[in-house]
């Protein structure tokens, strides 16, 4: 981080940088998401301290700019849905009910009873 | 109808492959007389564009009759036949989503509420998978392994963006806004509430921290428990499926 000399599309540069290399390391390990989140969450309490407030301020206005990449993510992912979509009938939306309704039967059960011991 | 006409359009051999398992049913569907349930008339352009649609219906998707309808077909084409594989999606998109989430977390902030989180994170997945997989299986009537599967595919562990917003949500309205003080200790219960820790005292206060002390205790174990019997309940699903389920 000293080395970059508080430019800040360095330090941008290497943030978007860094999610790549975290996960192609880790794919070695076979602990792909799990490796980037921490990479993320050490990063992010790295960055709060170590930069300058308006070079954190630029760099959390890029990646809030980098959503709009995510959503090119969940656009082109809708589009490939509608080809799955060709062998669904009614039945499907009654597993669908039945699992949704499991999840949320089993959240509710470790929320009120695990957490509020 | 859709417009969209695929007839030329080239394709690698896995994926017409899969695309073809998919439309299995669409497929059967047409080897009826009338397909999709037409009148006269539709049936008869139908028959009349037949030689031009065979290898449409193969892919599922109807072809549009008048050369007017398919004159977007080479702009729409890329979009609608992604030139994508899951993989790369999983390569190119999956870091970026989940490092910017944890980017934008801030660690001090939700330190405190650790117990929970992990409990919701861990147990709560197991919890889930666990449900949808025996329900599924029941309901579906599909082999326990494979449900289980695909619940351990579908879960989405629970990531709030901050425990923040968790914590004012369970804070009754209209409560006093000391609560706040802290930005790390909104949940009841916290320092904010009692003040420091010194200052706990009265019945309920000492309760509610023995609560928190005995629930603080029990977490390692519990997340051991946890991780070990999903591991095992994970080798046992892929043994299964390997030896029954693919023989």
């Amino acid at each position: 981080m000293p080395i970059l000399g508080g430019s800040r599309l360095a330090e941008v540069t290497l943030s978007v940088a860094l999610p790549y290399i975290v996960y192609l390391l880790a794919s070695w390990l076979r602990c792909r998401g799990r490796a980037v989140v921490s990479a993320g969450l050490t990063a992010g309490a790295i960055g709060r301290v170590r930069l300058a407030p308006d070079n954190w301020r630029y760099l959390e206005r890029v990646w809030g700019n980098r959503l709009l990449g995510e959503l090119l993510d969940f656009v082109s992912a809708s589009t490939l849905v509608p080809r799955l979509l060709t062998g669904v009938s009614w039945e499907h939306l009654w597993f669908l009910l039945v699992a949704i309704a499991a999840a949320l039967a089993s959240r509710a059960a470790v929320l009120f009873g695990c957490c509020r011991r | 109808m859709p417009i969209i006409s695929p007839a030329s359009v080239k394709k690698p051999a896995f994926d017409n492959r899969c695309e073809h398992h998919l439309s299995y049913r669409r497929l059967s569907g047409s080897r009826q007389r009338d397909p999709a349930g037409r009148g006269a008339v539709a049936s008869a352009v139908h028959r009349a564009a037949r030689g031009r649609r065979r290898c449409d219906r193969r892919r599922g998707v109807v072809s549009a009759v008048h050369p007017l309808t398919s004159a977007f077909d080479d702009i729409v084409r890329p979009v609608v036949n992604l030139p994508f594989n899951a993989s790369i999606f999983l390569v190119v998109f999956l870091p970026l989503l989940l490092f910017h989430a944890a980017l934008t977390l801030d660690v001090r902030e939700i330190a405190p509420d650790w117990a929970p989180i992990l409990t919701l994170a861990i147990v709560a997945v197991f919890a889930a998978a666990a449900a949808i997989g025996f329900s599924v299986s029941y309901a579906a009537g599909i082999p326990l392994t494979v449900a289980l599967l695909l619940a351990r595919s579908s879960r989405r562990p629970i990531r709030r963006r901050s425990w923040r917003s968790f914590a004012s949500w369970a804070r009754p309205p209209g409560s006093p806004d000391c609560w706040r003080a802290k930005a790390s200790s909104t949940m009841p219960g916290n320092r904010a509430l009692f003040g420091s820790r010194r200052h706990a005292h009265g019945r309920r206060a000492s309760r509610l921290w023995g609560r928190r002390r005995a629930l603080r205790r029990s977490l390692p174990r519990r997340v051991v428990l946890g991780v070990a019997g999903g591991r095992s309940l994970a080798r046992s699903c892929r043994f299964s499926v390997d030896r029954v389920w693919l023989r």
